[in-house]
C-alpha cells in the first residue's frame, strides 16, 4: 500500500516537475500570435469540469463552440441539459429552455468582460490583453501560460488561468481558471476543425 | 382612481392570502408528530451529493445554473449554485435549524437579495421542519401536518411514502410562500409571493 502511495506521489511530482520555463518566450509569443492571427474560424467539442473543492463534487458538462473572426462566438452545452450563449460582436444572447436574453455587450460591464475572456481565450492571445502577469511553461506535450490576474476585481473571483498550447501551437488544447478558494474549472477542447466556413446566421439565438 | 385600484388589488391579495391560511387552519389536531428523518424524507442525503438544474427569478433578474446539495459532516449541509460557465454564485451553509451565506457573488451580495434566497431556501429544503413537535390535522379524511415557527405559521401535504407533495408558509396570516414537491423531489417549485417576487425551479439531475 505504502509502495502505491509513494508510486502515485512520484508521478504527480513528476507531471509537475516536467513542465519548465521556456527559455525563449519571443519565439513562443510569436507562434501564438501566427497563430491567433491565421485562424479565422474555430469548431471545437469540449468538455468542462467544475470542481467545487468544499463539497469534494465535479459538475461536468459537454458540448460544442464555433468561432468566427471578427467576434462572433457560439458556446453551446448539450450535457447535462442545453444552454446557449452566443456573442455577435457587441451582442449577446443567451438562452436556456425557457427564456432567450438578449444584451448589448456596451451597457453590460459584466458582459463586456465575459466577452473579453471567452473570446481571447479561444483565440489564444489572452496574454496580449494586459490584464494578466504572464509565465511561460513547457513539457514535452505541451506550451503552458500561467495567467496571474492584476486587477482587484478579476482577483476576487480568478486567482489563475492556466492556457495549454499544443506543441505545434495550432490551437488551445486546454485552460484551467484557478479560484482563490482553490475551486477550479477545466476545459478541454477537441478541436473539430479550423477555417472552415461558418455561415453569419448561426450566431444568433431566438 | 388609479390609487382606487391599486388599493382594491391589495384588499383583494389581502383576502385572499387569509383565506388561503383560514382554510388550512380550520383542519383538526389529531396528535402531535416529532418530524425526522423517519417519517419525512429529507431532500439532501446523509451522503452522496445530488444535483439540480436550477432557474431562479428574484427582483426582475433570471439566473440559471446547476445546484449541488452535499452534507459534508455530521451537522453541516451545503447548498452550492454555480452557473454553467462554472461561476460559483452562492454557497449556503445548513447546521441545524440555521441557514447562512457563506459566499456570495459580490453583484449579488444585496441584503435584499440575499435574505429571499436564504429564507426561500431555508423552506425548500425543511430546514425548520426536523426534530420539531408538529401536530397532524385533519378534515373530510385529508390530512395535512401543521408546524408554528416563531410568527411563520407552515403547513405540509405529504404523498405516497416519507415525500411531502405541498408546502405553504404563511407569516402570521399571510401567504409568504407555495412550494410544490413533485417525482419524489425530481421536480421542485417555489412560488413567494408579496412584494419581492421570487420564483426558484429545481430539476434534478440524474447522472
Amino acid at each position: 500500500m505504502k509502495k502505491i502511495i509513494l508510486l502515485i506521489f512520484i508521478s504527480q511530482f513528476g507531471f509537475a516537475q516536467n513542465f519548465k520555463t521556456v527559455k525563449d518566450t519571443s519565439a513562443l509569443k510569436a507562434k501564438i500570435e501566427a497563430m491567433s492571427k491565421t485562424v479565422n474560424s474555430i469548431e471545437s467539442d469540449f468538455t468542462q469540469e467544475k470542481n467545487l473543492s468544499i463539497l469534494s463534487e465535479k459538475i461536468i458538462s459537454k458540448g460544442n463552440f464555433k468561432f468566427k473572426k471578427e467576434n462572433m462566438l457560439r458556446w453551446e452545452y448539450s450535457t447535462p441539459y442545453k444552454y446557449l450563449i452566443v456573442i455577435n460582436k457587441d451582442k449577446i444572447w443567451i438562452k436556456d429552455d425557457k427564456k432567450t436574453q438578449k444584451y448589448d455587450m456596451n451597457s453590460n460591464k459584466v458582459f463586456k468582460e465575459i466577452n473579453d475572456v471567452m473570446m481571447s481565450c479561444v483565440q489564444g492571445n489572452i496574454f496580449k490583453s494586459g490584464k494578466f502577469k504572464v509565465a511561460y511553461f513547457e513539457n514535452e506535450k505541451y506550451y503552458k501560460l500561467e495567467l496571474i490576474p492584476l486587477q482587484k476585481n478579476m482577483k476576487e473571483s480568478l486567482k489563475k488561468i492556466n492556457m495549454y498550447f499544443d506543441k505545434s501551437v495550432t490551437s488551445v488544447s486546454k485552460l484551467d481558471m484557478i479560484e482563490p478558494n482553490e475551486d477550479y474549472t477545466t476545459l478541454d477542447f477537441n478541436l473539430k476543425s479550423q477555417n472552415a466556413p461558418l455561415q453569419d446566421n448561426i450566431f444568433t439565438a431566438k | 382612481m388609479r390609487h382606487y385600484r391599486i388599493i382594491f388589488l391589495l384588499l383583494s391579495s389581502l383576502l385572499l392570502s387569509s383565506c388561503a391560511y383560514h382554510k388550512l387552519a380550520s383542519y383538526k389536531k389529531q396528535k402531535e408528530l416529532l418530524i425526522t428523518s423517519d417519517n419525512l424524507k429529507p431532500i439532501i442525503p446523509g451522503n452522496g451529493a445530488i444535483k439540480y438544474k436550477a432557474s431562479i427569478d428574484v427582483l426582475n433578474k433570471h439566473f440559471t445554473g446547476t445546484i449541488v446539495l452535499k452534507q459534508t459532516d455530521a451537522e453541516t449541509k451545503h447548498l452550492v449554485f454555480v452557473t454553467e460557465l462554472g461561476m460559483r454564485m452562492f454557497d449556503l451553509e445548513m447546521k441545524g435549524d440555521s441557514m447562512k451565506p457563506v459566499f456570495v457573488f459580490d453583484p449579488l451580495n444585496k441584503p435584499q437579495m440575499v435574505n429571499a434566497l436564504v429564507r426561500n431556501f431555508e423552506t425548500i429544503l425543511l430546514v425548520n421542519w426536523f426534530n420539531k413537535n408538529a401536530e397532524i390535522r385533519e378534515k373530510s379524511g385529508k390530512v395535512i401536518v401543521y408546524l408554528k415557527n416563531g410568527k411563520h405559521n407552515m403547513f405540509l401535504k405529504k404523498g405516497e411514502d416519507l415525500f411531502l407533495t405541498e408546502q405553504w408558509v404563511f407569516n402570521t396570516h399571510k401567504k409568504e410562500s407555495k412550494t410544490i414537491y413533485s417525482d419524489n423531489y425530481g421536480t421542485i417549485k417555489l412560488k413567494q409571493y408579496g412584494l419581492v417576487k421570487l420564483y426558484i425551479e429545481l430539476e434534478k439531475i440524474n447522472e
